[in-house]
């Protein structure tokens, strides 16, 4: 029997050069061997059909770019940086969808008017009329989460990363101001200070201090950075823009009558608004973005700078 | 600097393309001989890689590639029965014009082309790879989702079969 007839990887080794000297010798003395040797030979030359490699890369580039032109449309994401001061957040939190996710430490807060609630690392909640907040307070400390139908102003100590929960999305921030607005067609987060991330289905989006995120069904989502508008629902707001701190601080003494005691930069330029009925948070407003510490003394009615 | 993860960048999907596009064509092209067909499976598997970057690995795009090509290749020859007919493009490397020689060329062509159309389709890929492509029988068996050990026999019985279809007639 030939080798090649008995062992069905014979020829294989043979063409990859496996075979051994004494298994070569008989090959090669076999008739048939000029046969094996000779069709090899003919496929030596024998090519593929000649590929235009730069027309196809030329064709596979145009297709990848303009995919990526689609996609780009929807998603600009920058680097993630959420915000350098602590900043307030004014916060609308949804509900509507509360899951088994709360257990019995979970709070629910459903304001029948305006309302301003306490979180428990001190971060403020202004609820709108007719909205409603839901939140774990066992968890607090681990994940700051909170659930929002309709409407409210958030203001978020620093801290651990904060999360507002809508039905369309979640608004994340480690601790700044914004407020956010949603209903069944439309979500709107406004960031007053510091950054926000606004993640709505696969969307993803940056907001610094004035940017505006609208969603509405059916059109893409708008950044609008020319309003400030605070929570004009809440009560009424002072808006600052691009004057020296100095004269907002002005305006801060001279509607809640406070004192000032401290040295502090006040040639820098301020762009902010302060609510006209809440000091605590409008000292916030004011005094955040520069990182400037202070205390704040509600007996004395003082700010103290450190 | 941290290793790529995946062929999200573009340096990297053409460094691919380039290396690699060529390949797959062929493969392609020895399953079914129709060249325009293999290089459109060719654009739209890379186009696949493309869509799906963020989850392949660099060192298993290869292999990615291949399995995208074969199945995009089995949806269409399905739905076309596409057979092959295979045709070398070889030049033959001669300088004589003498019209009887070349005469003689091309009807070793036709025969050659004809024995290679005779091969069982797995048959004649692993061995077009290995004789064509220069790919390892382990590359092969990677590629046609088969094992190394059924790609040696494929490629024996290839050559066996091919030496019985060209024995010189007598």
């Amino acid at each position: 029997m030939k080798p090649w007839e008995e062992d069905d990887t014979f020829l294989t080794r043979w063409m990859s050069g496996e075979l051994s000297p004494g298994e070569i010798q008989q090959f090669e003395s076999s008739d048939e061997y000029k046969n094996f040797e000779d069709v090899l030979n003919s496929f030596e030359d024998f090519e593929s059909p000649a590929y235009n490699l730069p027309r196809e890369m030329a064709k596979i580039k145009a297709r990848v770019h303009d995919y990526n032109k689609k996609k780009s449309k929807v998603i600009k994401l920058r680097s993630v940086l959420y915000f350098a001061a602590a900043a307030s957040i004014i916060l609308f939190i949804g509900f509507g969808f509360l899951t088994d996710l709360f257990t019995s430490s979970s709070i629910e807060v459903v304001a029948e008017s305006k309302q301003k609630v306490d979180l428990p690392d001190s971060s403020i909640v202004k609820i709108n009329e007719g909205s409603s907040i839901s939140y774990n307070t066992k968890k607090w400390s681990e994940s700051r989460v909170v659930k929002l139908k309709g409407e409210a102003f958030f203001n978020v100590k620093q801290g651990n990363k904060f999360e507002v929960v809508v039905e369309k999305g979640k608004i994340t921030v480690l601790g700044t101001s914004f407020n956010v607005k949603e209903s069944e067609k439309m979500l709107e987060v406004t960031c007053f200070n510091g950054k926000v991330k606004v993640e709505v289905f696969s969307d993803l989006k940056i907001l610094e201090a004035g940017d505006i995120y609208s969603f509405r069904k059916g059109k893409l989502p708008e950044k609008d950075s020319t309003i400030l508008e605070e929570p004009v629902w809440w009560g009424e707001v002072v808006k600052i823009s691009n004057k020296k701190l100095s004269l907002a601080v002005a305006k801060l003494k001279e509607i809640y009558e406070i004192k000032i005691i401290g040295d502090f930069n006040d040639s820098l330029i301020v762009n902010c608004a302060f609510p006209v009925n809440d000091i605590e948070v409008a000292i916030k407003q004011i005094f955040d973005p520069f990182d400037i510490q202070y205390r704040w003394d509600d007996e004395q009615k003082t700010i103290f700078i450190e | 600097m941290a290793e790529e993860k995946n062929v999200c960048k573009e340096s990297t999907f053409e460094g691919l393309f380039q290396k690699l596009s060529k390949s797959i064509r062929d493969f392609l092209y020895f399953k079914c001989g129709d060249l325009s067909l293999s290089e459109d499976i060719v654009q739209d598997t890379f186009f696949k890689l493309w869509e799906k970057c963020k989850d392949v690995n660099p060192e298993k795009a290869k292999s990615f590639l291949f399995t995208v090509a074969n199945n995009l290749f089995l949806n269409i020859a399905d739905k076309q029965k596409v057979r092959l007919n295979y045709k070398s493009k070889v030049t033959p490397k001669i300088e004589k014009e003498d019209p009887s020689f070349i005469i003689e060329m091309n009807e070793h062509k036709e025969r050659l082309e004809n024995a290679i159309n005779a091969l069982p389709e797995g048959q004649r890929e692993a061995f077009l790879m290995n004789r064509i492509e220069k790919m390892s029988y382990a590359d092969i068996a990677e590629a046609l989702k088969v094992s190394q050990k059924a790609v040696e026999k494929r490629m024996h019985k290839a050559l066996l079969k091919l030496k019985e279809l060209l024995k010189p007639k007598k």
